[in-house]
């Protein structure tokens, strides 16, 4: 067993029996993972920032129950996108007077199209599209975390594609439909 | 675009991101998180109670107010609704009590640190007047020289315990989760107050750091550490008034006052069908007086039939000479994001008066009413009064000149509360450009409204 993969599951042992500091160690070696998890969901960092932090305390409040030591990576990256799921949700409904004024962010028309048609995905499509694409999860990943089906997410997400191609008013080109997924 | 094209925006948009730095506002957060976890034996202490959601609220007090009132992992503030209190008597009004915010922190003398200075390149900064009531951190400082001088621009930083609590720079108007107010009190002095509101980590005691990078066109090192204790001057008034009618039902346990802020303790529980479209629920907290301390941010259930909560919001700190506090429970009707995210622009034309008065449209809400602007030598205050159905949330504005440049307001406690803010001085003749947003509305429920009598000195 490596040293870093040995050291990473003492630490998961660890932070299971309550320890602190060895929670806090696994969340570091995560962050990166976490940020690039929760930036797919979530469109500032600010918002990241407050699920990444929601995760945490989730996790470290309900470690001492996880019972399969080894889907640590897993059950925290389930935790962090129920997370991005609900400040997603809320921030469609947000209060009016954040900070005055606003600067608006310039973005270039197609991505703004395209950002707008997968936010315009219903779940659980619109998690799948951007895990799979914006954070580049594979779907076996994915599939484990979101505790369903290869077979289940491929049929998603191809129904997610055929609702961003009629919103993009994507043409009907062959290949589209049955591209091969990674 | 066909398919493959649509396939290939998609996976480029991921790759913008995917090695994406982690930026420094991520890190500070995972960092001070980490830092602030409590001791599992902490966590087993604490009362069980259910999570609800707390939805940002208007502006960045309101922000920071909120957060406070319903943090998950607030060890002390819990604690000192759970616990027999060590404050004040509670028949005994505070002295400080009820006044507004400068005028508190100077007559509260319940801290240990009553004032603590540091001197580099001729100015002098002192730190006074330190308040923490185990929610709300307050003080007073000064900048002094023999000379007058150029405070523009002021860089500070603020730490608890070594932690990172946030920057703020006014030269690029950039603040942090505290608030940083300023003001020119003569030649060569300055004063203002620092606010925080501790969220996650609240100790009863904790070494506070204040520093200052920069001031007008001098960097230098201003740094003050001292260790801060929670004031006993707290005042808790328990309650056991319920209100029940076909819509839920709302139950105040206590309310506790400090020099700082005001902290109740509510339960409610909803039929989640009586909310439809309104979504969320919370309580304004007013006084007999008019005055309006606040409105918490709004909570809601996603999943059960029932909307409840066991909730302590803060608010603003009690004004003096109220008798009486008055909670009006609400739905808040929340907007949709392409509606919260429009601004109205009004142009001053002419000016303003009570008869008169310049409109700013706030959407659903109402309006707010600019009934007069004085020009002073030092400074230029304006008056406005909020005319809608959220008051305290619409009593905020931007302010711009003629070519568009942010002109920083001296928002405060006091300026909400009375309807007054300074700017820095104008001429007359400038075209200010006034920013709104659209607020939403609120539909009080009176079935549910309460009223407490304040014990008076």
């Amino acid at each position: 067993m490596p040293e870093t993969e040995l050291a990473w599951n003492t630490d998961v042992q660890l932070a299971c029996s309550g320890d602190r500091d060895a929670f806090a160690r696994l969340v570091r070696a995560m962050q990166n993972e976490l940020y690039g998890m929760a930036r797919s969901l979530l469109n500032n960092d600010n918002d990241c920032a407050d699920a990444i932090q929601e995760a945490i305390l989730k996790a470290y409040k309900g470690i001492t129950k996880l019972r399969e030591q080894a889907y640590f990576r897993t059950w925290m990256f389930r935790i962090l996108i129920r997370e991005c799921q609900t400040i997603y949700r809320i921030k469609k409904k947000v209060s009016p007077m954040d900070n005055l004024p606003e600067q608006g962010v310039a973005t270039a028309l197609p991505d703004w199209d395209l950002q707008s048609a997968v936010d315009r995905l219903g779940e659980p499509l619109r998690t799948l599209v951007k895990l799979h694409y914006f954070a580049d999860m594979p779907l076996g990943r994915i599939a484990e975390t979101m505790e369903v089906s290869e077979g289940t997410l491929k049929s998603r997400l191809h129904r997610a594609r055929r609702q961003l191609a009629k919103r993009l008013n994507v043409s009907e080109e062959r290949g589209g439909i049955d591209y091969e997924l990674r | 675009m066909n398919y493959g094209e649509m396939e290939s925006m998609l996976r480029r948009k991921g790759d913008e991101g995917a090695n994406s730095p982690l930026p420094g506002i991520v890190n500070d957060r995972i960092e001070m998180t980490l830092n602030r976890l409590p001791k599992r034996e902490e966590m087993e202490r604490r009362s069980k109670r259910i999570r609800i959601f707390n939805v940002a609220a208007a502006s960045l007090l309101v922000m920071v107010l909120a957060i406070a009132g319903t943090s998950l992992f607030s060890s002390e503030g819990i604690g000192a609704f759970g616990k027999p209190s060590n404050s004040a008597d509670p028949g005994v009004r505070s002295s400080a009590w009820g006044t507004s915010f400068v005028e508190a922190l100077h007559s509260d003398r319940s801290s240990p640190v009553r004032e603590v200075s540091v001197t580099d390149q001729g100015i002098t900064l002192t730190v006074s007047d330190v308040v923490y009531d185990g929610n709300m951190l307050r003080f007073r400082y000064t900048l002094r020289s023999a000379e007058d001088f150029d405070a523009s621009g002021v860089k500070t930083s603020l730490w608890i315990d070594g932690l990172t609590i946030g920057s703020t720079d006014e030269a690029s108007n950039s603040y942090s989760t505290y608030r940083f107010e300023k003001r020119k009190i003569k030649a060569g002095e300055y004063e203002g107050a620092v606010a925080h509101a501790l969220t996650d980590y609240r100790p009863s005691t904790f070494d506070l750091t204040f520093m200052v990078k920069h001031i007008g066109e001098k960097d230098g090192e201003w740094r003050i550490d001292s260790r801060v204790e929670k004031t006993n001057d707290i005042v808790n008034v328990d309650t056991d008034i319920q209100k029940k009618s076909e819509i839920g039902s709302i139950s105040l346990d206590r309310i506790s006052l400090s020099p700082v802020s005001t902290q109740l303790r509510y339960r409610f529980n909803l039929e989640k069908k009586y909310l439809g479209e309104h979504v969320g629920f919370g309580v304004e907290l007013s006084d007999d007086q008019g005055n309006i301390y606040g409105t918490d941010s709004g909570y809601y259930s996603l999943t059960s039939n029932t909307v409840s909560g066991d909730v302590w919001p803060s608010y603003f700190a009690v004004m003096e000479g109220a008798k009486q506090l008055v909670l009006k429970p609400f739905f808040r009707n929340y907007l949709t994001s392409d509606v919260a995210n429009k601004q109205f622009r009004t142009t001053l034309t002419s000016q303003p008066t009570e008869d008169d008065p310049l409109i700013l449209p706030q959407g659903e809400a109402g309006n707010l009413l600019i009934t007069s602007i004085e020009y002073m030598k030092d400074k230029t205050v304006i008056h406005f009064d909020p005319e809608g159905a959220n008051p305290f949330e619409q009593s905020t504005f931007g302010i711009e000149d003629e070519k568009g440049n942010i002109i920083r307001a001296e928002w405060s406690e006091e300026s909400i509360i009375n309807h007054t803010v300074s700017i820095g001085p104008i001429s007359r003749d400038e075209k200010l450009m006034f920013l709104t947003r659209p607020i939403a509305k609120l539909e009080y429920l009176p079935e549910l409204e309460m009223s407490v009598d304040l014990p008076q000195s």
